[in-house]
């Protein structure tokens, strides 16, 4: 039980012992009793950051020497760092020419209400509640004479995926969102544009690429660059 | 001797704290399986899935534009907001109105406006009254079926599940008489929602800040989830 954990003995306020207590308490509030802030001993306590310099640094030492000691790939664009933080042109970014004519929307992913990534997405209680659509600028829907709940494709070379699309106005022109988690369902009978079976379980990670990104290697699920028509 | 109504029950809702969760739509449809496929097998079949059965709709609320200036950027004044609707039990019920059979009628005791579902036929006329699109027709039962106040729940001394669901506390129920001394007669009704002179609805309004006036000229920007 929550009370009886050994790791909350001394939370404040203490942990109710029972559910019906808890509920009876509604809404658990813990206040810190200190303001908190951040660096606090480097501002206020003489103490060192964890810096090469022991200092907050606009120019990073440990940023050059990873740009310089690393290896990076000349044809991926945007693979390098950079010393001093600066906005850096990448493959399939706002700027990249390559690919601004075959795919000129940007595609970012969201963490949508309907499911915890992919977790849940089998429950049709949620799929209705909330629709797995590729939200659209009402600019961008009337140059393809898109109209809200039509089925799309919507692909790079990467993949294709087919699905609603919402017309909305909470999206920039330019930029299509689509929530990410749902489940790949590749339609082997249909070959895409892109030239791979079209996945009509709209899931994003079919148009996302496999492309550590230069400082953390992590996923660059938000770069993607898309074209969507009328399915 | 004539029986006149001693109680209204009503809701309250705040859409300035609403952010569109759709928890009190799940939870109401949780109970509401439980109520219409009790005896459903469910270790065996699962869940129902109850398509298009949704006695607590929230609706996404929007509008605002987007312009480009000379130098590429742009300007926006984009706003939208939720409203978590179900029944509002109103005063004139359109739906009783509509009613051939007197399936669906409004309760004398609490003036919570149900459906008799032997009575029903069906016919959906109460739903294409109702400006609230309460409402929701069961096609495999071919009943009608809507927010019953989760009466059950009443009886128990307990609120709708909807309501307590809530984790923004955006929902509120109780009589008329008890929401007014708490919220006093709110801000008035908002778009999507019709104007009240038509059913004289239980539903206190707390506005969204970026709340239109009903028929105002944003849009309903989510109409498959509801
Ligand atoms: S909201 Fe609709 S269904 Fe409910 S009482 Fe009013 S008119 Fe009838
Ligand atoms: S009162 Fe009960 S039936 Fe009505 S919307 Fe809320 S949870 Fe659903
Ligand atoms: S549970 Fe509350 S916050 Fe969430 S959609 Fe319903 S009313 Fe809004």
């Amino acid at each position: 039980m929550t009370s009886t954990n050994s790791a909350n003995t001394n939370a404040q306020p203490t942990f109710p012992n029972s559910y019906a207590e808890a509920q009876k308490i509604g809404v658990f509030r813990a206040f810190s009793k200190t303001p908190v802030l951040a660096l606090d001993s480097y501002i206020n306590g003489g103490k060192a950051v964890s810096t090469p310099s022991g200092k907050i640094e606009i120019y990073s030492l440990s940023m050059a020497q990873k740009g310089k000691d690393w290896i990076f790939n000349p044809n991926v664009k945007g693979d390098y760092i950079t010393a001093i933080p600066m906005y850096q042109p990448t493959w399939d970014g706002y700027e990249d020419e390559d690919t601004k004519d075959d795919y000129p929307l940007q595609l970012a992913g969201y963490h949508t209400k309907g499911r915890t990534h992919s977790s849940y997405h089998n429950v049709p209680w949620l799929r209705e509640a909330a629709e797995d659509a590729v939200w659209m600028n009402p600019t961008d829907a009337l140059g393809r004479g898109l109209r809200s709940g039509d089925k799309v494709q919507m692909w790079n070379e990467r993949g294709t995926v087919e699905l609603p699309v919402r017309i909305t106005p909470r999206v920039a022109p330019g930029v299509v969102a689509l929530g990410q988690g749902a489940w790949y369902q590749p339609d082997i009978a249909r070959i895409g544009r892109s030239g791979h079976p079209i996945d009509v379980g709209g899931c994003i990670n079919t148009l996302t690429r496999y492309q550590p990104s230069p400082l953390a290697k992590g996923n660059p699920q938000h770069t993607n660059r898309v074209q969507i028509v009328k399915a | 001797m004539k029986m006149t109504q001693q109680t209204q029950y009503g809701f309250y809702f705040d859409s300035s704290k609403c952010t569109g969760c759709k928890t009190c739509h799940i939870a109401c449809k949780d109970r509401m399986t439980g109520l219409v496929r009790a005896k459903d097998d469910v270790m065996n079949n699962g869940v129902a899935n109850l398509p298009g059965i949704i006695w607590r709709r929230v609706y996404e609320y929007g509008g605002g534009n987007w312009s480009q200036n000379v130098d590429g950027s742009f300007e926006q004044n984009v706003f939208a907001y939720y409203m978590s609707i179900g029944c509002n039990h109103c005063s004139e019920p359109v739906c009783v109105k509509a009613c051939p059979t007197g399936a669906m009628h409004k309760r004398r005791e609490d003036g919570l406006v149900q459906v008799a579902t032997e009575l029903c036929i069906g016919c959906e006329s109460c739903a294409r009254a109702c400006p609230y699109d309460a409402p929701q027709l069961d096609i495999e039962r071919k009943v009608m079926t809507k927010c019953d106040g989760c009466s059950d729940r009443l009886a128990e001394g307990k609120k709708p599940i909807c309501v307590d669901s809530c984790p923004l506390r955006a929902l509120d129920f109780d009589t008329m008489d008890n929401l007014r001394a708490k919220y006093g007669e709110g801000d008035g009704h908002i778009a999507p929602l019709p104007s009240p002179s038509i059913t004289s609805p239980n539903l206190i309004i707390k506005a969204n800040r970026n709340g239109q006036p009903v028929g105002g000229s944003g849009q309903l920007l989510n109409p498959a989830e509801v």
